[in-house]
């Protein structure tokens, strides 16, 4: 019996496996983004210019099918000096950690980073080389109507163009990496929707009737809000090297409102390996549209988990030299529209069917997108 | 019987009248005969067309070559036609019966040879030639492509193995090779880049193009350098008696083509264009391409000469160019620039000998330049100062190729090759402004020389042989800076070879000999 059914399977496995190729020949392969949940990444820059020394650390995590990271909070953050082994604690602020503002490194200097969560997992970078600084000699501004495309909104939006010149040093081979911070009269420090603020967060009044769609809260002091560049600006002095450098882009501010702009533009000038991993996260992020995208290559950053090798960590910490410089932009005579959405202010009023106590202010929180200190350069 | 003594009287009545009345008619028309005879030999010429005006009417000469009319008189113009003789128009008054003798002259022309191919019904089952689309004109302007507009490219993306890697790919992939990996040919001229805008449509001229013969497997022995396919394109020989103009404007492009004999039967010309200059629609379409500029123009202009008829020469000039400037693309870093613009141009030259022996062997000699020459433009901000990247192909070959076609069941070929490759990588020029550091990089030179053949034996109806070779000896001239890298990848210098031209590197290859059956 067993010698009459031989034949017949492997006839039919052989016609399985035939079936089973031509299957898997023609069916198209879906295609499988392996996001990571749990991971950490970790952005830091050390800086030459004071006020611009941060670490930001986050965890990926995947909610209703959205791939999100979120801060995470509670972590140790030293910044050492490798020679030196000086160490400099940071401090929580929201959303990244800082030091002190008067803190500044110095050219030449090397330092590492060594961040220890909550869990107690400690992750240290390589130790950088700072290297020297490049002075920003003039910085300017043009406002372009057709300033760049927004894909999202389908049409060309307005905008400042930030233009630096500076002279390349010719004895050695630069890397520059651009940042600029924006800043803008915070009006409102918090507007809860369909709410009111109560001990510090938005108390729903979904189920009030006679409830306003949103409120609008004050800040408590004079406050600033902190926007940052989008776009990754890199430069590279392969072609220009001890060369006056005119006209360089550096940076695009969008019409977000009619309200003046303080635009601080970071010059920073970090290593071949900094301006090596900045470029592939430009060609991953900025150039991966268009029919010249690059192809995609692996981000390599300098953390690592000192007792498992094979933890996986992205980002990198960054040792930079750099000089700033600001321009104040008044906006109120722009005949374009504004992109952002201006809502009117919305104040709970005495006798409003509200919970008590009733609530007009909010804090300024200090941190990166928001600021109670007064610009150098901001102009009243 | 009363009644069929008054039916008999009827129609004894109306044949008298019908007698009469006919009398009549005849009395009023003449005869007319046409006899029509050669000039020189005096033969009568029969089925020669006349045409009578004004009564429209005519007929054709009998075997004795006579025709006879029998019309009103009246003022007739006759117009006598025959094939191979000048047509000859004749007044004739026709107030009595006349007789005609026309004498037609023949009309001699010289006629260009004219070649009848044929194909068996089953010659692709029976011929040792596999992996070969042959597509002419006619085919390729039946398929239908985008706005209209022919294209070689387009079209052989519907053959089997052929694909295009997306609609923004400068060239086709043909059985899985990648773009570099064909060989395009235009009239034997390397075409390095063979689309325009972005790669919507092919560079060859389209109106000019007689043929299109695709080689995705045992590519012939004659050509070499690719390794998927050899895609050969072919224009068209003007063979011409007049003057022919075309022309049409399109959406995309607008094109003329002009073919005329400059020197009767001895020297004819073919030239046609295609320039494409619609960019300004571009962003009434779509807003998002609304600084994006696009113009592209190619020709082909072909002149062929007949020394005799043994002879055969002819020299094809091709010419295309592209100018864009887009934003959907990333810009080129670390250069300040107002924009990124591209100018990509091509100049090839054919010149072909085609010697045939009265033994029915020819000899073909060719001689071929081609130049690519893409450049970046970069237009500086506040001033007129284009900073400048630019790189070249130059190509240049000589070939010539002996046929033996004699017997039916054995044919060969053999021939020699010689390409001289000089390369340009790249030079970056800062124009008049000094915002940017010249680099010049060394210029590659290479020198390729290739023998081959290839034989076809029928052997019996049932087996044929199909074999070929092609030996290849490849120079790369100095000087050459060669990258040296250390054990970790990281580069450590360049080490110059050959610096005297000698030579830098040497390959010699063959290709597999085939054997097909």
């Amino acid at each position: 019996m067993l010698q009459k059914r031989s034949p017949i399977r492997i006839k039919s496995l052989i016609i399985g496996l035939y079936l089973l190729l031509q299957y898997a020949c023609i069916e198209p392969v879906p295609a499988i983004f392996d996001y990571k949940e749990d991971l950490i990444i970790i952005d830091a820059v050390a800086s030459t210019v004071p006020g611009t020394t941060f670490a930001t650390v986050k965890k990926t995590f995947i909610e209703y099918g959205q791939y999100k990271s979120e801060f995470l909070t509670g972590c140790t953050v030293s910044l050492i000096n490798s020679d030196t082994q000086e160490v400099i604690p940071f401090f929580e602020g929201s959303n990244s950690y800082l030091v002190s503002p008067d803190f500044k490194i110095t050219s030449g200097s090397r330092w590492e980073l060594e961040i220890t969560t909550l869990e107690g997992k400690t992750f240290k970078s390589f130790s950088e080389t700072t290297p020297d600084e490049v002075r920003i000699e003039s910085v300017f501004e043009t406002y372009n109507k057709e300033m760049s495309f927004n894909e999202g909104l389908g049409k060309y939006i307005p905008g400042h163009e930030i233009r630096v010149d500076f002279q390349e040093p010719e004895d050695q081979k630069n890397f520059y990496y651009f940042q600029y911070r924006a800043y803008e009269k915070e009006i409102y420090c918090k507007l809860c929707n369909y709410g009111v603020l109560r001990n510090g967060e938005c108390l729903s009044q979904i189920n009030n009737p006679q409830a306003k769609d949103y409120y609008t809260y004050l800040c408590d002091q004079t406050c600033w809000k902190v926007s940052y560049n989008q776009e990754i600006s890199l430069f590279d002095d392969a072609f220009t090297n001890g060369k006056m450098i005119s006209n360089l882009l550096v940076g695009r501010v969008p019409l977000n409102s009619k309200q003046a702009v303080l635009v601080e533009i970071l010059q920073l000038n970090i290593t071949e390996e900094a301006h090596k991993y900045y470029k592939t996260l430009k060609d991953i992020v900025d150039n991966n549209s268009g029919f010249n995208a690059p192809l995609p290559s692996a981000l390599i950053g300098n953390f690592y988990n000192p007792s498992d090798d094979e933890d996986p960590i992205l980002g990198r910490f960054t040792a930079a030299a750099g000089n700033n410089k600001s321009l104040f932009i008044e906006r109120g005579s722009i005949p374009q529209r504004a992109l952002g959405e201006y809502k009117p202010s919305v104040p709970e009023l005495l006798g409003d069917p509200l919970p008590n106590p009733i609530t007009y202010e909010s804090p300024c929180i200090e941190g990166r997108f928001r600021t109670t200190i007064k610009p150098s350069r901001w102009v009243e | 019987m009363g009644r069929i003594k008054s039916k008999k009287i009827k129609y004894g009545l109306l044949m008298f009248f019908a007698f009469l009345f006919s009398d009549g008619i005849l009395a009023q028309q003449n005869t007319l005969t046409l006899s029509i005879t050669d000039s020189e030999t005096k033969d009568p010429l029969s089925s020669v067309t006349i045409l009578i005006d004004p009564c429209s009417c005519g007929g054709i000469t009998n075997d004795s070559g006579l025709l006879t009319k029998r019309l009103k008189p009246d003022s007739y113009t006759l117009i006598i036609e025959y094939l191979g003789y000048r047509k000859e128009t004749v007044k004739v008054v026709l107030d009595k019966n006349k007789t005609l003798n026309v004498l037609m002259e023949a009309e001699e022309e010289q006629l260009s040879e004219i070649i009848v191919l044929a194909k068996k019904r089953n010659q692709n089952v029976e011929s040792t030639q596999m992996g070969v689309f042959e597509l002419n004109a006619r085919d390729l302007i039946k398929i239908p492509t985008a706005l209209g507009e022919f294209d070689v490219l387009r079209s052989i993306t519907l053959l089997a193995g052929v694909n295009n890697t997306g609609d923004v790919s400068n060239g086709v992939s043909i059985r899985g090779g990648s773009l570099d990996q064909n060989l395009m040919l235009y009239e034997s001229a390397p075409v390095f880049n063979p689309t325009h805008l972005f790669g919507l449509f092919s560079v060859f001229t389209p109106d000019v193009i007689s043929g299109v013969n695709i080689y995705q497997a045992n590519i012939p022995a004659k050509y070499g350098g690719r390794i998927a396919s050899v895609v050969d394109v072919k224009v068209k020989n003007p063979y011409t008696d007049r003057l022919k103009i075309e022309g049409g404007i399109g959406v995309i492009s607008s094109r003329f083509t002009i073919s005329t004999p400059i020197i009767r039967d001895k020297l004819m010309l073919l030239a046609g264009g295609r320039v494409g200059f619609t960019d300004f629609l571009f962003p009434l379409l779509i807003p998002r391409l609304k600084n994006t500029k696009a113009n592209f123009s190619d020709s082909t202009v072909k002149l062929l000469y007949l020394p005799n008829e043994n002879n055969q020469l002819t020299y094809t000039h091709f010419y295309s160019k592209d100018f864009y400037q887009l934003d959907l693309i990333s810009s080129i870093e670390n250069i300040v620039s107002s924009s990124n613009q591209y100018d990509f141009g091509t100049s090839n030259h054919t010149l072909r000998w085609l010697h045939g022996f009265k033994n029915n062997t020819n000899l073909v000699g060719t001689l071929v330049h081609s130049s690519y020459l893409p450049k970046n433009l970069f237009p500086e901000i506040d001033s007129s100062n284009v900073i400048q990247f630019e790189s070249q192909i130059q190509y240049t070959s000589a070939q010539f190729e002996y046929k033996d076609n004699r017997k039916d069941e054995f044919d060969y070929y053999a021939g020699v090759q010689f390409n001289q490759y000089n390369i340009n990588p790249g030079s970056l020029d800062p124009g008049s402004g000094n915002s940017i550091i010249p680099v010049d990089l060394n210029k590659e030179k290479s020198q390729e020389f290739s023998f081959f053949t290839n034989f076809n034996w029928n052997l019996s109806k049932r087996l044929s042989v199909s074999s070929g070779i092609r030996l290849t000896h490849f120079s790369l001239l100095g000087p050459y800076d060669q990258g040296v890298y250390n054990e970790d990848g990281f580069f450590e210098g360049i080490n110059t070879i050959a610096s005297n031209e000698s030579v830098a590197k040497l390959y010699k290859s063959r290709t597999p000999f085939r054997i097909k059956l």
